[in-house]
C-alpha cells in the first residue's frame, strides 16, 4: 500500500483515468500510512477521515460514470491549517483559535475541490504562519521524516513533513519570507512560491498583506504545475490578485532550454556564504543545467543585500497590524514566542513602512533590469542543510544575515515565482534545495527548467525510509 | 524622520538600561503598542527584539529612494 503513497499526482492520475486504480484505494493508503506515522511525525493537526473517504467515495463514482473532471480528480492533498475549510476546524496553528471551524472553503480550496482533489487534513503550521513553534506550544512542530534531529523547517513545515512522508500527494502551503521553499529544501521536495497575485488568498489567514503567497508542496515539477493550473487566476474577492490569463503550465514544461540564459550570482553567494556541500551540489546543477542546454552568466544585482532588511521590517509591520487585537484581547491563548515576535513591530513608524516598500520597489527594478540579461535566476534555497553547516566563510555583511531567508528573500521582494527543488543529500543523509526563479507570471518557465532538470537527475524519486 | 529615529534610539537605550535595573519599567512604547496593555516585565523583555528590528529598518536609510515610489504592484515591470 505505501507504494501508492510514493506514486507520482501524474502517474496516479494517468491510473485512475484507466480505470486501474481507484481514488477510494489510494486514500485509504494515505490515511492507513497517516494513521500509522502521524502520531510520531506531527504532520497534521487534524485529519479528516470520513470526508476524506466520503470524497473519494465521490470521486469514484464520478470517474466511473464518465465524469472525469482531470488530474486532480481523485487525488489525496492536505492544507496548510491558516487555509479556511467550511465545516473543518482551521486553527492557524493557534490555541486562540482551537475551535474556529469555517463556514465557507478558502477560494484555493474551492478551486482544488472543484477539480476533484481530496482533502486528507490540515497540515501542521507555525503559529499564524509566523511565529516557531516549540514542543511546549498548542501545536508543536512537525518532524522531519527524513531524520527527526533534522528542522522540517517553517512556517509550512506540516505540508512539507506529510508530503515528504508519504501522507500526501500534494499540499497547499504558503510563502511570505521562505515558508515553502525552505521546508522543500529541508525536505527534499518541489515547493513552488508562485507570482505574487497569480494564486488568490482569499480564506488564508493572513500575515502580510504585500507578502502573502499561496503555492504547492510536490514531488516533482510537473505535479506543481498540475496543482497550479488548478489553483492559479483571479479571485474577485482578493484585490491583489491578477487577472492575466493563466497559461497551461503541463504543456509549459516541455519547454526546452535551448538558448536560455541563466544567471547566477557569485558576488552574492559569496556575501552570504554556504555549507561546502551545498556549494558542490549548486556546482553540480549548474553543470546539469548546462549540459541542458542553457547558457549559465554571471550577474550582479545591486541592493539585493537588503532584500532580508525589506521583507523583515514590512512582515513586522504588517504582521502587527494583522495580529494586534488578537494580543490585546487573546494573548493568554497565545505562545510567547508569537507574541515576542510580533509586538516589535508595533515600535516601527510609518516612515520605516514606506522607506521597506520604497527599498521593495528599487530592489524589483534591480531585478527587472537583469531579467532584460537573463531569463532565470539559481541560487541554493538555502545556506544551511538540515544536517547542520560547515560555512565556507564567515558573511562579513550584517545586513545579509546568516539565517535561511537570504537567498528565498530576493523573490518575496519582488514578488516573482521561485521553486526549490532537490538536488543532492548531504553525507549526513539531509536533502538540498536548488532555487530557481524566474520573471513576474513566468511560473512556466520557471516549471520548465525544474522539470528538465528532474529529468536528467533522480534526487526528487527519493524518500526516506520510514517503518 | 530623522529625530524621531534618534528619539526612538535613545528611548531604547535607556530601555536597556532600564533592564538592569528590575525597579525600574522600560521607556514608553509607541501609542500602537501602549494599545495592547502589556505588562511592563513583558515589554522591557522585547528590548532586543525591538532594537533589531529599529535596526535592521534603519539599514534602508542607506538606500538612494528619493525618487523611488514605494510599492509592491510590479506587473509592469
Amino acid at each position: 500500500m505505501s507504494e501508492l503513497c510514493f506514486l507520482s499526482i501524474a502517474a496516479a492520475a494517468d491510473r485512475i483515468r484507466a480505470g486501474k486504480l481507484s481514488p477510494i484505494e489510494l486514500t485509504r493508503a494515505h490515511l492507513e500510512r497517516i494513521r500509522r506515522l502521524n502520531a510520531s511525525l506531527r504532520s497534521y493537526i487534524t485529519v479528516t477521515e470520513e470526508a476524506a473517504m466520503r470524497e473519494a467515495g465521490e470521486a469514484a463514482a464520478a470517474i466511473a460514470a464518465g465524469r472525469y473532471r482531470g488530474p486532480l480528480h481523485g487525488i489525496p492533498i492536505s492544507y496548510k491549517d491558516i487555509i479556511a475549510t467550511a465545516g473543518v476546524r482551521t486553527t492557524g496553528g493557534s490555541r486562540s483559535l482551537a475551535n474556529w471551524t469555517p463556514t465557507a472553503d478558502a477560494h484555493v480550496v474551492s478551486r482544488l475541490r472543484e477539480a476533484g482533489a481530496v482533502m486528507l487534513g490540515k497540515a501542521t503550521t507555525f503559529e499564524f504562519a509566523w511565529a516557531g513553534t516549540s514542543e511546549q506550544d498548542f501545536i508543536k512542530p512537525a518532524r522531519n521524516p527524513w531524520n527527526p534531529k533534522f528542522p522540517a523547517g517553517g512556517s509550512s513545515n506540516g505540508s512539507a513533513s506529510g508530503v515528504a512522508a508519504g501522507l500526501a500527494m500534494a499540499s497547499i502551503g504558503s510563502d511570505s519570507g521562505g515558508s515553502i521553499r525552505n521546508p522543500a529544501h529541508l525536505c527534499g521536495l518541489t515547493g513552488l512560491k508562485p507570482t505574487f497575485g497569480r494564486v488568490g488568498r482569499t480564506g488564508v489567514l493572513p500575515l502580510s498583506y504585500s507578502f502573502d503567497t499561496v503555492g504547492p508542496f510536490t514531488r516533482s515539477a510537473e505535479d506543481a504545475a498540475i496543482l497550479l493550473q488548478a489553483i492559479a487566476g483571479q479571485d474577485p474577492a482578493d484585490p491583489t490578485s491578477s487577472n492575466r490569463p493563466v497559461p497551461d503550465y503541463r504543456a509549459g514544461l516541455s519547454r526546452s532550454l535551448q538558448g536560455c540564459r541563466i544567471g547566477v550570482l557569485p558576488s552574492y553567494m559569496e556575501a552570504v556564504g554556504a555549507d561546502v556541500e551545498t556549494l558542490r551540489a549548486f556546482d553540480e546543477a549548474i553543470r546539469v543545467l548546462r549540459a541542458s542546454g542553457a547558457s549559465i552568466r554571471e550577474v550582479t544585482v545591486p541592493y539585493l543585500h537588503y532584500s532580508r532588511s525589506v521583507t523583515w521590517t514590512i512582515l513586522r509591520i504588517e504582521g502587527f497590524d494583522v495580529h494586534r487585537r488578537r494580543i490585546r484581547d487573546r494573548r493568554g491563548e497565545l505562545s510567547a514566542n508569537f507574541v515576542q515576535t510580533t509586538v516589535p513591530g508595533g515600535f516601527l513608524s510609518a516612515d520605516d513602512y514606506l522607506r521597506a516598500q520604497k527599498a521593495r520597489r528599487l530592489i524589483a527594478s534591480e531585478l527587472a533590469k537583469t531579467y532584460r540579461t537573463v531569463d532565470l535566476l539559481l541560487m541554493p534555497t538555502n545556506p544551511r542543510p538540515g544536517s547542520g553547516a560547515n560555512y565556507a566563510k564567515e558573511p562579513a555583511d550584517p545586513r545579509i544575515g546568516r539565517s535561511g531567508e537570504a537567498y528565498v528573500t530576493p523573490f518575496n521582494v519582488n514578488g516573482s515565482p521561485a521553486v526549490s527543488i532537490p538536488c543532492a543529500f548531504t553525507r549526513a543523509g539531509a536533502p538540498i534545495g536548488l532555487q530557481i526563479a524566474g520573471r513576474p507570471f513566468e511560473d512556466d518557465f520557471v516549471l520548465a527548467a525544474a522539470h528538465r532538470f528532474q529529468r536528467e537527475t533522480d534526487w526528487h524519486l527519493r524518500f526516506p525510509s520510514l517503518v | 524622520m530623522p529625530h524621531q529615529r534618534i528619539t526612538r534610539r535613545a528611548i531604547g537605550a535607556l530601555a536597556g538600561l532600564c533592564l538592569t535595573c528590575p525597579a525600574t519599567t522600560a521607556a514608553e512604547p509607541p501609542a500602537a503598542v501602549r494599545t495592547l496593555q502589556l505588562p511592563p516585565e513583558l515589554l522591557a523583555s522585547l528590548d532586543a527584539r525591538v532594537q533589531r528590528a529599529i535596526e535592521e529598518a534603519s539599514w534602508l536609510e542607506e538606500l538612494p529612494l528619493d525618487d523611488v515610489a514605494p510599492g509592491f504592484l510590479f506587473q509592469a515591470e
